[in-house]
């Protein structure tokens, strides 16, 4: 299912809402936005994003570690690659 | 495929793994002399479905100590990427059916497999304090939340276990076990990631409580035996 960017960082922030328990959080989800420093999330918190990105979007992060994740951009691009791939 | 085909293809695929498991039980045992202490209400050390064991680490040891003490089943660890750089390192554990992980950057590859792997009923074991404490004192270092997250998204209990750090090799392995945490009850089906903090301090609270009962445990070692005059020394063994 081909989705535009702007459907994915629409559901992005509904994501990243539902794994933090923070709303707030959504507002500062930029896609220039570091999300160690712009979101507050720690290399574990990245990973518990990225399995709930997995679960909503039913997709499979394979070859990539949280390192591979600066800003939110990067999330965006990996995303939008796996959901047009399919 | 039928199970007793699959079955054939799960000890072929675990051959290694049971070889050095079943040789080296033995010299393992008699070096150990391990002496489990049952802290909660568990009258068995035995595991049954999946179930991932939270230990304190103290020496590159301690996975053989858990195997000794888990050894009914196939329990699995986590292994630093660098033991995997030279061709007989990388094919001993991968025969050992450890998961590579890269402390740096850790990957949603090693993420899956433990999941996975619990979510099949597998036994897995993770040392949450990423790495060997060498601190003399028995305290435990702070947790990191990977072991709690892994637990609740391999939808499996974790076993909480404290290995005591042995002050002599001849001294016997003492390892204290805990009842089994369901961290579903306590964060809920959809847990947040503030649900993700809160279980892994519960996780660490439950492993300084385990340090606490062997500490009162040794001392009342310590007084029956200055009481019965064995000891002078009353020490803990």
């Amino acid at each position: 299912m081909a989705m535009t960017r702007t459907e994915i960082v629409d559901k992005l922030k509904e994501v990243i809402t539902t794994a933090t328990g923070n709303p707030t959080l959504a507002d500062k989800c930029q896609e220039d936005s570091v999300l160690t420093d712009d979101l507050g999330l720690n290399s574990v918190g990245i990973l518990f994003i990225v399995i709930a990105i997995e679960e909503f979007f039913s997709i499979r992060f394979d070859d990539v570690g949280f390192g591979d994740f600066k800003r939110v951009s990067d999330v965006l691009n990996y995303i939008e690659k796996k959901v047009n791939e399919e | 495929m039928s199970s007793k085909e699959n079955q054939k293809k799960k000890r072929r695929r675990y051959f290694f793994f049971d070889f050095v498991k079943i040789t080296g039980a033995i010299p393992m045992l008699l070096f150990f002399r391990l002496k489990k202490i049952r802290a909660g209400n568990t009258k068995s050390e035995k595991i049954k479905g999946a179930a991932l064991i939270s230990s304190n680490h103290v020496t590159f040891l301690d996975p053989i100590i858990i195997n000794c003490l888990f050894w009914r089943r196939r329990v699995r660890f986590l292994a630093t990427k660098h033991l995997y750089r030279t061709k007989l390192g990388a094919w001993f554990f991968r025969h050992l059916h450890c998961i590579p992980v890269d402390k740096e950057n850790f990957s949603m590859q090693s993420t899956h497999e433990v999941c996975d792997g619990l979510q099949s009923g597998g036994v897995i074991s993770i040392f949450p304090e990423g790495m060997v404490n060498r601190d003399e004192s028995k305290s435990v270092l702070t947790f990191k939340w990977g072991a709690a997250m892994m637990a609740l998204k391999g939808n499996a209990p974790i076993v909480p276990v404290y290995i005591v750090k042995r002050t002599h090799w001849y001294n016997r392995q003492i390892v204290v076990l805990g009842d089994k945490i369901d961290l579903k009850q306590l964060c809920g089906e959809k847990p947040t990631l503030a649900d993700l903090q809160k279980a892994s301090e519960y996780l660490q609270q439950k492993e300084n409580e385990l340090v606490q009962y062997y500490q009162t445990y040794c001392e009342n070692k310590k007084k029956e035996r200055m009481k019965n005059g064995d000891d002078k020394n009353g020490n803990c063994r």
